[in-house]
């Protein structure tokens, strides 16, 4: 029985920047805001927290919800490149710590970002399925502060990025079995988004060019693959860089809007986290058969592949 | 393989663009920005233009392409330039 997608929680700081408020202060035209940005709010986590309580805040609920697979589990993989201290030692053996999960589970961290995710399940699917029958339950949870990077004074990242953290809990038996999935890494490119001195930078046009070139081709792949089309995928989920990329992105891949949701207003772009938290709201929605995730940035890299809606 | 482009194309593009930019009433000398085109906006201009022209735009051309008529002129003698 192959691995997939049993359940998702996640955790949103309940404390923010008024995002308004921030464009006025850097001189950011409202309407631009609204129109391309997209975002309204951006959760920070609490100055008290750091990554792995991030993480932890999200999988605790959802280790609740199933006491009974807790010991089951054979793996947590927590995706961050904002590691608690300075990645050493890694955030999932802290995670694992506070879970109080069980000592036969292989924990580590994936760097990656906003294409974080779609790497995370493949990587999830394929460890998982070779471990033995009763370790076949794996947690995903990505994590990624950028408040730690962002400079609150750089117009080109400040009015993006938001914290929050989703617990993705994989096994047999799963409601979403993983299709086919495609990957692509542009490592010449990586200095398009990098952290230097300890702040973010980001050269927008090359992210913006990588997206709007390489996804619709790596969707192409995925649905060709698959024997689907674009008509006849429920919703494309995308991640929420900005309301414009989305939007753009869509268009490219003939999508409709209405398959193409925009929901960077709700806590901005999470990075790694941006594509569980929508997929969080649409696990248990019966009507959706087939959902497809591209996460893309950091790399610059791009990972695309399609949840099917197991047949009862 | 690059190809040069007219006035009627990189106007079509900047439709499809969908800006602010009034397209029946741009000049080919209007500046685009001034137009109502943003930051954003530009993105998706500058890379329609450079896949339908087969060229890639270096950054630092960017702010060259400012009207139709400079992005006409550059196109061409971009193409130009990789004819020989």
């Amino acid at each position: 029985m192959s691995v997939g997608l049993l359940d998702i929680a996640s955790f949103v700081p309940p404390d923010g920047r008024d995002v308004p408020a921030l464009a006025d202060a850097l001189e950011v035209d409202r309407d631009f805001l609204e129109s391309k940005l997209g975002t309204r709010r951006l959760p920070v986590m609490d100055p008290g927290m750091d990554t792995h309580d991030l993480a932890t805040a999200a999988l605790l609920p959802l280790l609740e919800r199933h006491p009974e697979l807790r010991d089951r589990v054979g793996l947590l993989m927590v995706v961050t490149q904002n590691p608690s201290g300075r990645g050493l030692p890694h955030t999932a053996a802290m995670v694992h710590h506070l879970a109080e999960l069980p000592p036969e589970v292989a924990a580590f961290d994936l760097s990656l970002g906003c294409s974080g995710y779609v790497h995370a399940l493949a990587v999830a699917q394929r460890f998982l399925q070779g471990q033995p029958p009763d370790r076949r339950h794996g947690l995903v949870v990505t994590a990624d502060p950028y408040s730690k990077v962002v400079d609150p004074g750089d117009r080109n990242t400040a009015l993006l990025f938001g914290d929050a953290a989703a617990a993705t809990l994989l096994g047999p038996d799963a409601p979403w079995s993983i299709g086919h999935a495609s990957f692509l890494t542009r490592g010449a490119a990586s200095d398009a988004i990098a952290v230097a001195d300890g702040r973010l930078a980001m050269k927008g046009r090359s992210v913006f060019d990588f997206a709007m070139k390489e996804v619709p081709r790596q969707v192409s792949e995925v649905l060709d693959a698959e024997g689907e089309s674009p008509d006849s995928i429920d919703v494309f989920l995308l991640h929420q860089g900005s309301r414009y990329l989305v939007e753009s992105l869509g268009r490219r891949l003939g999508a409709p809007p209405e398959r193409v949701p925009v929901e960077i207003g709700v806590a901005g772009n999470t990075v790694s986290s941006s594509l569980p938290l929508m997929m969080e709201s649409r696990l248990h929605d019966q009507s959706l058969r087939t959902i497809l995730l591209a996460g893309f940035g950091v790399g610059l890299s791009s990972g695309t592949l399609l949840l099917r809606r197991r047949e009862a | 393989m690059s190809t040069s482009i007219g006035p009627d194309d990189v106007r079509a593009i900047i439709q499809n663009a969908r800006t602010k930019v009034n397209v029946e009433r741009l000049a080919n000398a209007d500046n685009l920005r001034d137009a109502g085109a943003d930051s954003l906006d530009m993105m998706t201009i500058v890379l329609d233009v450079s896949e339908k022209a087969g060229i890639e735009v270096p950054d630092e051309d960017v702010e060259e392409l400012s009207s139709i008529d400079e992005i006409v002129a550059y196109i061409s003698r971009r193409t130009a330039d990789e004819a020989t």
